[in-house]
C-alpha cells in the first residue's frame, strides 16, 4: 500500500517489544495495523548494544576470541572464526591442516544446533509446541557433544588464532559419528512433517513472501537469500578454510515464503552433517594449534557463512592487540526486507515473518553514536 | 507424603545478553531438563511472575524499561541474577553502554554464577529460589 493511499485514521500501532515474550531479546518493533492488516513497520535496535567492537580493542589476540565469541552466544564461532581467519590473513600464517578441519566440525555442528533451535522458536510462533519441544530435544544432542569435544555447551571457543583450541581424539571423533545418524533422521522427519502437514502450509505457505528481485535489492544473505532461488553460500562461492575439500550441495529453494525457509534450514542440517563425516573421516594428523604472540600491523576483511548468512569481519591490526574491528553480522543484512514482507499480511502472521529470517539482535546491535560524551543515537 | 508448596511461574528478562544465559534458561524447560516437572513453567508477562530470571549486563538503553518490567510483578517476587554478566559484568564490564551489576538496580535474593551457567545449576538455583519464596 502506497503512503498517499494509507487511510491513517484507521490505523494502529501495534507495539512488539522491547521486552515481549514473542522475542527472546530485547527488541522493538512497530507494526501499524488497520483492522488485521498490516500497513507499515518500522524497527528499532540497541538495546542489545554492549560495545563489543571498542572492549576488544584492549584484549590481546587470544583474550579478543574468547570476547567475540559473545557477540552472539548461539553462533558464537562464526565471530571468533571470522576474526581468526583474519588475523591468519595478515600474518600469513599457514595453520595445521588438523587445526582448520576440527574448527570446521564445530563450526558445522553449530550450524546444526542453531537451526534446530530455529526450528523450535519458529513452531513455537505457529503454536506448534510439539515440534518446538522435539527439536529442543535434539539439540540437547548437539550441545552433549560440544561439551565432550571443548568441556562447555554453549561457549565453545574453539578457533583461537592459529588453529583450534582443543584436539580431538579418536573417541570423541566416534562418539560424534555416532550422533550424526540421529540428527539426520530428525532432519528427514521434520522434513516429511512440513512438505506434507496441512496445517503448516496453512499457517507458512505465501506467508511472507520476498520475491528473487526483492531479495536481490535488499541484498538479503543466507537461508533467507537461497530460499528465494539466490544461489549464494561462501562456503562455495569464495570457500575459506578447508571447505574445498569436501563435497556437498548448497541448499537452494524458490517458494520465497516462510516455508521454503524452514525448509532450506532443515536440508542445510543434513548437509552439514554430511561435512561432518566427510571432516572426522578426512581428519589429517599432527599438530593443531601454533602458537602466535605478536601479530604484523595490517588491514582485512574476511567473511565466514554463518548460520544466518554472511558474516564479515573488517579488521586493522597492531602489534599486541587489534585497532579497529567492525564486524556485520547476517541479520543486519535480512531485517530491512521485513517491511516487504509484512505488508498487507494479517496480524497473526507477524510472528513467524519476523522469526522467519532468524533474527539475532545480540549481533546486530553494533553501533552507538556518541557527541562530546553525550549519547546521541544508536543504529 | 509431602507437597510442594508453590508451583513457581517464571518470567526471563533479557538485558542486553548475549543470548548464551538466555538459551540455556530456556533449555531449562525442554525435555533434556524438563523444569515443568518440578512445577515450574515459563510465562510471559511479569505480572504472572513469582521468580523473575535475569540475564544480561544492564544496558544502560534499557535500564528504565528493565526496572518497569520488574515492577510490574506482583510482591513476594523473587529475583534470579543468571551469569557472570549480572554478577559483575562480566566480559562488559569495561563498556561504557552498560551498567552493572545487577543489585545496583533491583534487590537480586540470588546470582547463579558462570559463562552461561549450565542448565543443572539454573535448576539447582531455581530450588533454592524456591527456599527464598516461602
Ligand atoms: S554471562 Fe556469559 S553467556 Fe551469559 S549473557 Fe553474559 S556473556 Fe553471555
Amino acid at each position: 500500500m502506497t503512503d498517499e493511499k494509507r487511510d491513517k485514521k484507521h490505523e494502529t500501532i501495534l507495539p512488539i517489544g522491547p521486552f515481549h515474550p514473542l522475542l527472546k531479546e530485547p527488541e522493538y518493533f512497530k507494526v501499524h495495523v488497520d483492522g488485521e492488516k498490516v500497513t507499515d513497520f518500522d524497527f528499532r535496535l540497541g538495546f542489545n548494544h554492549r560495545g563489543i567492537e571498542k572492549i576488544v580493542e584492549s584484549k590481546t589476540y587470544s583474550m579478543a576470541t574468547t570476547l567475540l565469541g559473545k557477540v552472539c552466544g548461539i553462533c558464537n564461532q562464526a565471530h571468533s572464526l571470522a576474526f581468526s581467519i583474519g588475523v591468519e590473513k595478515i600474518n600469513k600464517i599457514t595453520v595445521p591442516k588438523r587445526g582448520k578441519y576440527i574448527r570446521t566440525i564445530t563450526f558445522e555442528l553449530e550450524r546444526i544446533q542453531s537451526h534446530l533451535l530455529w526450528l523450535g522458536v519458529m513452531a513455537e510462533a505457529i503454536g506448534f509446541e510439539t515440534v518446538f519441544m522435539h527439536s529442543w530435544r535434539e539439540r540437547e544432542r548437539t550441545n552433549y557433544l560440544f561439551e565432550l569435544m571443548t568441556g562447555n555447551r554453549i561457549a565453545k571457543e574453539m578457533s583461537v588464532v592459529g588453529g583450534s583450541k582443543w584436539d580431538l581424539d579418536e573417541k570423541t571423533g566416534k562418539k560424534v559419528l555416532s550422533e550424526l545418524p540421529n540428527l539426520v533422521k530428525f532432519a528427514n522427519n521434520m522434513e516429511r512433517v512440513f512438505t506434507k502437514d496441512k496445517l503448516v502450509h496453512k499457517r507458512l505457505k505465501e506467508v511472507g513472501v520476498l520475491s528473487k528481485e526483492e531479495a536481490k535489492h535488499f541484498d538479503v544473505v543466507g537461508p533467507v537469500a537461497r530460499a528465494s532461488s539466490l544461489d549464494f553460500d561462501i562456503r562455495k562461492n569464495s570457500p575459506y578454510e578447508v571447505y574445498k575439500d569436501f563435497e556437498f550441495n548448497v541448499i537452494v529453494g524458490d517458494g520465497a515464503d516462510c516455508l521454503e525457509r524452514t525448509l532450506v534450514r532443515i536440508r542445510e542440517i543434513k548437509e552439514s552433517a554430511e561435512i561432518i563425516r566427510q571432516c572426522i573421516e578426512l581428519l589429517p594428523g599432527g599438530e593443531h594449534r601454533l602458537k602466535f604472540f605478536k601479530s604484523a600491523e595490517g588491514k582485512t576483511t574476511s567473511r565466514v557463512e554463518a548460520p544466518r548468512g554472511e558474516n564479515a569481519h573488517f579488521m586493522v591490526t597492531g602489534e599486541m592487540n587489534p585497532v579497529r574491528l567492525k564486524i556485520r553480522a547476517p541479520t543486519y543484512a535480512n531485517i530491512p526486507p521485513l517491511k516487504t514482507m509484512l505488508l498487507n499480511q494479517k496480524i497473526a502472521d507477524v510472528p513467524p515473518i519476523i522469526i522467519s529470517i532468524d533474527p539475532c539482535f545480540s549481533c546486530t546491535d553494533r553501533i552507538a553514536v556518541y557527541k562530546k560524551g553525550e549519547l546521541v543515537k544508536r543504529v | 507424603m509431602t507437597f510442594v508448596k508453590k508451583s513457581p511461574w517464571i518470567f526471563h528478562l533479557n538485558t542486553g545478553s548475549c543470548n548464551g544465559c538466555d538459551i540455556e534458561a530456556v533449555a531449562c524447560v525442554t525435555p533434556g531438563f524438563d523444569i515443568e516437572r518440578l512445577g515450574a513453567k515459563l510465562v510471559g508477562s511479569p505480572r504472572h511472575a513469582d521468580i523473575i530470571l535475569v540475564t544480561g549486563p544492564v544496558n544502560k538503553h534499557s535500564l528504565e524499561r528493565i526496572k518497569t518490567v520488574v515492577e510490574q510483578a506482583p510482591k513476594g517476587k523473587v529475583i534470579v541474577g543468571i551469569g557472570a554478566c549480572t554478577i559483575s559484568g562480566g566480559l562488559f564490564k569495561d563498556s561504557y553502554n552498560t551498567d552493572p551489576p545487577l543489585g545496583k538496580h533491583m534487590p537480586v535474593t540470588m546470582y547463579i554464577p558462570g559463562c552461561p551457567p549450565k542448565p543443572e545449576a539454573i535448576i539447582a538455583g531455581l530450588a533454592k529460589a524456591l527456599e527464598a519464596l516461602k
